[in-house]
C-alpha cells in the first residue's frame, strides 16, 4: 500500500511537470518559435480572425523583379481590388500542397475566414520537384504545423521524429523517374521518357540547351490523378474546407509556355495545357473555384531568364491579381 | 525489457541478439553482413588460437583476424580518401563503370559505428591472443558481445571479460537498475538535447561562415564546440550506460570531467576512456609503451596520438587534430608547467584542446585556417550571432553541476540526494528537455565514426 503511494506520488510528479512544461512552453515559447519555425501557421493564425479571405503560396507571391516600381505581393493586389472584404497573404518559398494542408487543417472553422486562394503550382506535380532535395528541411517545419499540441510538434522536430530523405535518396529517385516514368497523354509526344525528350535536345548554345532541359525536366510529366502526392493533397484540402465552411479557389499559375513552345516545342505545352484540363475538371466538379492562369502572363513578364519559376515582374503580378479579384469579388459579398 | 526478463535465462540472449540486430539493421539491413562477418571471423580466430599448439600458429591466427577486420576498416572508411581520389583509380573509374559504381558505394557508404564494434571485436581476439581471455565457444553469445544495441554504434568500446561475464550472468529484474539506469538516461537526455542541441546553432553558423563574424564571436563558437562535442558524446555515453543498466549491465564510464584536467594526460585519462585505454592495451604497451629508448617512446606515443585521429575518420583535419594532442603530451613531458595555481594549469588545457577542436570540427584544413583566421579577426567579420544568453547560463549551470558532483556518476549522485532535492533535479531537468531543448534535429556526433 505504502509502495503503492510513493509510486503514484512520483507519477504525479512526472505527470505535473509534463503537463507544467505543456502550459509554459504554449504560453511564452510557442509564439516565437513559431514565429520563426512555422512561418505560415503563425500567419494564418494572426491573420484569421480579420479577414475574409487568404491567400497561400510560396515565392511567386512576392518575388520582385529589381525594376518594378511597385513592390507589392501579389495578394497585396488582390485585396486592393477587392469590392468587399478583406484578403491577406502568406507564403514561404518551396511550399507545395503537402505543406498548405496541415496550415489549412488549423484554421479554426469559426474564424472570419470564408474564402480561401491556395496556389497551385504546375511544376509541384512533377518529379522533379516531388523529389526535390529540399524535401527534408520542408518535413521539419511541417511538424510545427501538426495537429497536436505544440509542446509534441517540437518535440517530434527536435528527436527527428519526421521523414528525412537524403539529398541522395531523393535525387536518386528522382533521376529514375526521368529515366523510367512513362508519360501518358493524348498529346502527340515525340518521346515518352523525361530522359529520351531531354537527350534528343541539343542546340549549339549550352545555356539554351540546359535551360531546355530545365523545361522538359520541369513539365513533361503527365498527372497520373491515382498516385500524384499533389493530388492526394489537395484532394484532402477540399474535404478540410468542405468541412470548415470555406469556399476554396485554386489559383494555377501562369508558366512561360511561350518559352517551352521556342525551346521544346508545342507538345511540351499541348501536355502543359492538358495536365491542368485535367486539374481544372477535377476540381471543378468538387465545387473548387477554379482561376487558370496557366497562359495569362506574357513572356517578357518572367522574372528569370534561366530557369523554370512563377516569378512575375510588376506587370505579370497585376495580371494575376486582376484574375483572382475578379473572381474573388463575385464571391465575397 | 519486459519480455527479456519474462523468458528463462537460457534463452534471453537471442532476445536480445535479436533485438540489437533489429535495431541496427533498422538503418540499413545490408550492413549486418557485416558485424555477422566480423563476429564469425573472430570466433573462428579466437578458438584455433586457443586450440593451437605453437605460438606462431596462434600469432598467425591473430594477424588473421587484426589485418581482416582493418582492411575492411580501411575498405569502408579510407578507401575513398586514400584509394578513390587518387589520379590512377580516377582514371579506371572513368573507364569501368563497374569500378566507378563500386569506389562511390564505398565512398557514400560508412557503415554506422564500424570503428566502435571493429575494435571491440578485435579486442576479444587479442585477449584471447594475449591469454587475458578464454575463446568464446558459443557463436551467438559472442554475436551478442559484439552487437549488443546500447552501445554498439558509438560505444563505449567495452572488453570482453567486462561485458561477456555480465551478458551470461542471470539477471533478474531489479527495481535498483531500472532506477539507476532511468537516472542516467535523463541526464543524458538532458545533456545532449539541452547542453549540445543548443550550442549547435552557435557553433555551425562560426564554422560554415567563419569570415562573416566579429572575431570573438568565433572564439565562442570555437569554445562552444568543445562542450557540444562534451555534451553529445557525454550524453549518448549516459544514454546508453542507462539502458544497459535496465537490462542489469553495467557499461563502463567513458568521460570523467575532462574539462576540469590539470593537463593533456589526465586529459586522456578522461575523455572517451574506452578508446584512450584501448590504444593503450592493444598499441602502446605492444609496442613497448615507456619502457624503451627515449626516441622509440616519442614515436609510439604520436603512433598512438595520429592513429587515434584517424580512427575517427578519413581526414587530414582528423590526423592533424591527432598530432596535436601527441604534440601537447610531448610538449609537457619535456616541458611540464611550473605554475602553481590549478586554475590556470586547468585553462590552459581547455584552450589548448578547444584549440585542437577546431581541426576535429572542421570539414578541411581550409575551413580551420578560415576559422583560425576568423577568431584572430583577419578576415574583418562584422557581424554579430544572434545566439540566445539562455544557453550560456545553461551552459554555466550544467559546469557547476559537474564540478559540484564531484566524480560521482550522476545515478550514484542522485542516491546521496533527499528525496526533495533530488525530485526537484529530476523535474527540472524533465522540463528543461521538454521546453528549452534544441528545436533543431541533430543526431550524436559520434555516430559518424
Amino acid at each position: 500500500m505504502y509502495q503503492g503511494v510513493k509510486y503514484g506520488i512520483k507519477l504525479g510528479l512526472i505527470g505535473l511537470t509534463v503537463g507544467l512544461s505543456a502550459f509554459v512552453y504554449k504560453a511564452i515559447y510557442w509564439e516565437p518559435e513559431l514565429k520563426d519555425q512555422g512561418h505560415m501557421l503563425f500567419n494564418v493564425l494572426e491573420f484569421e480572425w480579420h479577414n475574409d479571405a487568404l491567400y497561400i503560396g510560396e515565392s511567386s507571391n512576392y518575388w520582385t523583379s529589381p525594376n518594378d516600381s511597385d513592390k507589392r505581393s501579389i495578394s497585396e493586389m488582390i485585396n486592393a481590388q477587392l469590392g468587399h472584404g478583406r484578403l491577406s497573404g502568406t507564403q514561404v518559398p518551396a511550399y507545395h500542397a503537402g505543406m498548405f494542408l496541415p496550415v489549412i487543417k488549423q484554421i479554426d472553422p469559426k474564424s472570419r475566414v470564408k474564402h480561401l486562394v491556395v496556389t497551385m503550382n504546375l511544376r509541384s506535380f512533377g518529379q522533379a520537384w516531388i523529389y526535390s532535395t529540399q524535401e527534408a528541411a520542408l518535413m521539419r517545419s511541417k511538424c510545427f504545423y501538426g495537429d497536436q499540441h505544440p509542446l509534441f510538434n517540437r518535440m517530434a522536430a527536435a528527436l527527428g521524429y519526421y521523414e528525412q530523405p537524403s539529398a541522395e535518396e531523393q535525387e536518386a529517385k528522382m533521376l529514375a523517374a526521368f529515366e523510367h516514368d512513362r508519360i501518358q497523354s493524348q498529346v502527340a509526344l515525340p518521346y515518352t521518357t523525361i530522359n529520351t525528350w531531354k537527350d534528343h535536345i541539343v542546340f549549339d548554345d549550352p545555356a539554351k540547351q540546359a535551360l531546355a532541359h530545365h523545361y522538359v525536366k520541369a513539365y513533361a510529366f503527365s498527372i497520373d490523378t491515382l498516385n500524384n502526392p499533389r493530388v492526394a493533397d489537395f484532394d484532402e484540402m477540399v474535404n478540410v474546407c468542405r468541412t470548415k465552411g470555406i469556399r476554396l479557389y485554386f489559383n494555377i499559375m501562369s508558366e512561360n509556355a511561350a518559352w517551352a513552345d521556342s525551346l521544346v516545342g508545342s507538345a511540351l505545352s499541348g501536355l502543359m495545357r492538358e495536365n491542368v484540363a485535367k486539374l481544372v475538371n477535377r476540381y471543378a466538379s468538387k465545387g473548387v473555384v477554379m482561376i487558370d492562369n496557366l497562359n495569362l502572363v506574357p513572356a517578357e513578364c518572367f522574372g528569370e531568364k534561366d530557369w523554370t519559376t512563377e516569378h512575375y515582374d510588376q506587370r505579370g503580378r497585376q495580371i494575376i491579381a486582376q484574375q483572382v479579384a475578379t473572381i474573388l469579388n463575385r464571391y465575397v459579398h | 525489457m519486459a519480455l527479456n526478463f519474462a523468458l528463462p535465462h537460457r534463452y534471453r540472449w537471442i532476445l536480445l541478439l535479436l533485438a540489437s540486430y533489429v535495431f541496427y539493421g533498422w538503418w540499413r539491413g545490408e550492413f549486418l553482413v557485416m558485424i555477422a562477418f566480423s563476429t564469425a571471423l573472430d570466433y573462428t580466430c579466437a578458438l584455433k588460437i586457443e586450440d593451437a599448439q605453437s605460438d606462431i600458429v596462434r600469432r598467425r591466427w591473430m594477424l588473421l583476424s587484426v589485418i581482416t577486420n582493418l582492411s575492411i576498416l580501411f575498405l569502408f572508411k579510407y578507401f575513398y580518401f586514400f584509394v578513390g581520389t587518387a589520379p590512377f583509380m580516377q582514371g579506371l573509374m572513368n573507364e569501368h563503370q563497374s569500378i566507378k559504381t563500386a569506389v562511390e558505394f564505398l565512398g557514400q557508404s560508412l557503415p554506422v559505428g564500424i570503428s566502435f564494434y571493429t575494435f571491440q571485436t578485435m579486442s576479444y581476439t587479442l585477449d584471447v591472443y594475449y591469454r587475458r581471455a578464454r575463446a568464446e565457444r558459443k557463436l551467438g553469445q559472442l554475436a551478442l558481445f559484439v552487437s549488443f544495441f546500447p552501445q554498439l554504434v558509438a560505444g563505449p568500446i567495452e572488453r570482453y571479460s567486462h561485458l561477456n561475464e555480465q551478458l551470461k550472468q542471470r539477471q533478474f529484474l531489479n527495481y535498483t537498475n531500472i532506477q539507476q539506469g532511468l537516472r542516467l538516461m535523463l541526464y543524458g537526455f538532458f545533456v545532449k538535447m539541452v547542453i549540445a542541441d543548443n550550442l549547435s546553432y552557435t557553433v555551425t553558423s562560426v564554422f560554415s561562415e567563419p569570415g562573416k563574424w566579429v572575431y570573438y564571436w568565433n572564439i565562442i563558437g570555437v569554445l562552444s564546440f568543445g562542450f557540444q562535442i562534451y555534451a553529445d558524446f557525454f550524453g549518448y555515453s549516459l544514454i546508453a550506460q542507462g539502458a544497459a543498466k535496465c537490462f542489469g549491465i553495467d557499461l563502463m564510464d567513458n568521460f570523467k570531467r575532462p574539462y576540469l584536467s590539470k593537463n593533456i594526460s589526465e586529459f586522456w585519462q578522461r575523455w572517451h576512456i574506452s578508446l584512450s585505454t584501448w590504444f593503450r592495451d592493444y598499441v602502446y604497451i605492444p609496442l613497448g609503451g615507456n619502457r624503451v629508448s627515449n626516441r622509440k617512446w616519442v614515436f609510439n606515443v604520436l603512433m598512438v596520438f595520429l592513429l587515434s585521429g584517424l580512427w575517427h575518420g578519413a581526414n587530414y583535419t582528423f590526423i592533424v587534430w591527432g598530432g596535436l594532442h601527441g604534440l601537447y603530451y610531448l610538449i609537457e613531458r619535456y616541458f611540464p608547467l611550473t605554475i602553481r595555481f590549478s586554475l590556470i594549469k586547468g585553462l590552459m588545457t581547455f584552450l589548448a584542446v578547444a584549440f585542437a577542436w577546431i581541426f576535429f570540427r572542421a570539414a578541411s584544413m581550409q575551413e580551420a585556417y578560415a576559422v583560425i583566421q576568423g577568431c584572430i579577426n583577419s578576415l574583418h567579420g562584422t557581424k554579430a550571432l544572434d545566439t540566445q544568453p539562455f544557453i550560456f547560463l545553461l551552459l554555466f549551470l550544467f559546469g557547476v553541476f559537474e564540478w559540484q558532483k564531484g566524480d560521482l556518476r550522476f545515478d550514484g549522485y542522485c542516491a546521496q540526494l533527499p528525496a526533495v532535492k533530488r525530485w526537484t533535479l529530476y523535474c527540472f531537468m524533465l522540463f528543461c528537455i521538454l521546453v528549452v531543448c534544441g528545436s533543431e534535429y541533430n543526431a550524436f556526433i559520434y555516430f559518424k565514426f
